[in-house]
């Protein structure tokens, strides 16, 4: 699975953010689309907000080559459904079945880790150590 | 009519210049803030133009001069105009019975009431029927009345009067016996030490308000036994028969009783009659304990029989061990409440109001069903809020508990992302909780019967449930009214559950 901090400065939108997020991935073909429309209907179903200014976009794909846990800060908020200060997004892009998902979303169930996770000084080598 | 804790809620307002919080009220009060708050409409319904300001985040304040100029009164009187019908016939009742048999002119009675002749024949007649319950007949000649009956009829009546108008705002002996203005220091130390003695005797302890009822009827026999009033009974014989199988049933608490009135004989240098130990008996056995003692009484069967009537009205699987658990509680409560009933003890139960606010349905419930019970022949006497009050919590208990057995599935889209951190959520705030495990909603659809025993879904999508379960949405943050909805959730449904089946 791979683990990727991600800071970005011109994001206005979650739709911008969602197409910044997955399209970075440089993935081929109409996997992006089938992606972004899967994170679509997910959101459809209900909200992924897990904190105060904290989403969890989650979808399984099997066409993905390998599963991507996207950590990706905002320097100012956006709305997202109710709320209007969500800054921190924990995107996870898995493979079906996937134990090494399973693993890093266990590590999310403790409080700490989020706060770290929204931490703007957060650094890639931080992050590998909050999962491991 | 306003109650009594409107009667206290004026008169610490009036100590305090200030606005004062309905959570400090309530500890002053020893009520809850529920209780503030509805006594607080009461008393400005009561007077039709408030009386007590209210301000949000700052509390309650008296409008004293307005409070003054509505009563009419001065300050030094105004703590008697509040008291409500109620109470004044109450203090009446209990100045007469303490007097009894000797008679009392009324307008001695009535003197500090400032109320008219014919409010005083009013509660007249009303205490005559009060009395009347208890076997009593309050008799006059005149300007002269005076309460008639057996001296043990007298007695009961007095602590009845007592618990009723003193022990429900109060929540300790202390409490209750610095209610009492003529309770010397050396009498409540005695008293006191007499309820420690009964409780190292039997080695437990007596709750609250089980502990204030005994307190109350040995200061009744004092000041009774002090002034000189006890009417005497003449007929030794046919009491002793009666009493001679209760002395049999329950030699312990016979050993204990005989021991305390003794003590209460050298303490107040009188000779106090045997019959004063069957009487003290009679409160022993009508008390709950803080453990049960093995009996195999009548009683016992009788409190076995009416706690599976109830059992049986819920509709509860009597073979259950958390049922059978509830029948034992039941039964530790239904024995001495049989003798209460049987001897007309009153038990105040000032939780009252919150159980009937918290627990409504519930109570509602018990009610229904004790009013059958005694229509069907397994409950002697039609029993009292209070007492289908303290019944209400053996049943809230068994259900809060019996929701904490359910097996809950927590349910996502994936099955991997918010329903992994909302089962972590769930399991911080229930611990206690029978979480079976994650699944995702599509593996649920397409394999619904491997979760055929699960009773609740908890989850943050939409889902049908196909096995009948109860499904609950929340938020994967878990927030504090998903925590408050789960919870509420738990309590009633599992309450309820037993109407549908």
């Amino acid at each position: 699975m791979k683990k990727v901090l991600t800071k970005l400065t011109t994001i206005n939108s979650y739709h911008d953010w969602l197409s910044a997020t997955v399209n970075a991935l440089e993935l081929s073909s109409a996997l992006p689309n089938e992606l972004l429309t899967q994170l679509q209907q997910r959101d459809y179903l209900g909200s992924v907000q897990i904190a105060e200014h904290v989403i969890m976009p989650h979808i399984v794909n099997q066409s993905l080559p390998d599963s991507w846990l996207i950590v990706s800060q905002l320097d100012r908020p956006v709305r997202y459904m109710t709320s209007n200060s969500i800054t921190t997004g924990i995107f996870i892009l898995s493979r079906p079945a996937d134990s090494s998902v399973t693993d890093a979303v266990d590590h999310l169930t403790d409080e700490s880790v989020i706060r770290a996770l929204q931490d703007p000084q957060l650094s890639q080598r931080q992050l590998q150590g909050l999962f491991s | 009519m306003m109650t009594k804790s409107s009667d206290k809620i004026i008169n610490t307002l009036a100590k305090y210049d200030r606005f004062v919080t309905s959570k400090e009220l309530a500890q002053i009060i020893g009520v809850s803030t529920k209780t503030i708050y509805r006594s607080v409409n009461e008393i400005n319904q009561e007077y039709h133009i408030p009386i007590i300001k209210s301000e949000r985040g700052k509390g309650y304040m008296l409008d004293y001069d307005h409070y003054l100029k509505l009563s009419g009164q001065s300050h030094e009187e105004s703590s008697m105009m509040v008291k409500s019908p109620l109470e004044r016939r109450n203090e009446v009742i209990t100045t007469l019975l303490f007097t009894a048999p000797l008679a009392m002119n009324i307008n001695d009675v009535y003197e500090k009431y400032y109320v008219s002749a014919e409010l005083i024949r009013q509660d007249l007649v009303a205490i005559n029927k009060i009395l009347s319950k208890s076997d009593l007949v309050l008799e006059r000649n005149g300007n002269y009345v005076a309460v008639k009956g057996e001296e043990q009829q007298i007695r009961r009546a007095i602590n009845n009067a007592l618990v009723q108008s003193k022990a429900m705002n109060t929540e300790s002996i202390n409490d209750f016996a610095s209610e009492f203005e003529d309770l010397s220091n050396y009498d409540n130390q005695f008293l006191t030490t007499q309820i420690d003695w009964i409780q190292r005797s039997l080695r437990t302890t007596i709750p609250y308000p089980y502990n204030v009822n005994i307190f109350s009827h040995l200061y009744v026999l004092i000041k009774r036994f002090r002034n000189g009033k006890v009417v005497r009974n003449d007929d030794q014989t046919a009491l002793e028969d009666k009493y001679r199988q209760l002395r049999v049933d329950n030699s312990n608490f016979w050993k204990v009783s005989n021991a305390v009135i003794q003590n209460t004989a050298d303490y107040i240098h009188r000779d106090i009659p045997e019959i004063e130990s069957y009487y003290l008996l009679e409160y022993l056995i009508s008390m709950r304990y803080n453990h049960d003692f093995e009996l195999d009484d009548s009683i016992s069967s009788e409190a076995s029989r009416l706690a599976d009537y109830y059992i049986a009205g819920f509709r509860l699987n009597p073979h259950d061990q958390k049922a059978k658990a509830l029948k034992s509680d039941l039964i530790s409560h239904i024995r001495p409440m049989y003798n209460r009933l049987n001897n007309q003890i009153v038990i105040a139960n000032k939780l009252l109001d919150d159980i009937k606010s918290e627990y409504q349905s519930l109570f509602e419930r018990l009610k229904s069903l004790s009013a059958k019970a005694h229509h069907d022949g397994f409950l002697p006497w039609n029993i009292s809020d209070d007492e289908i009050g303290f019944l209400t919590l053996y049943f809230a208990k068994y259900f809060e508990e019996a929701s904490l057995h359910k097996q809950v599935l927590v349910m996502c889209a994936s099955g991997v992302g918010t329903s992994k951190l909302l089962y972590a959520k769930i399991h911080r705030n229930f611990p206690d909780l029978n979480l079976v495990g994650i699944a995702s909603k599509s593996d649920y659809e397409n394999n619904y019967t491997k979760y055929s025993n699960v009773d609740l879904i908890v989850s943050t999508i939409p889902v049908v449930p196909r096995n009948n379960e109860q499904v609950i949405l929340s938020s994967a943050m878990f927030n504090t009214q998903d925590k408050n909805r789960l919870s509420r959730y738990l309590n009633e449904k599992s309450a309820n559950k037993t109407d549908d089946n």
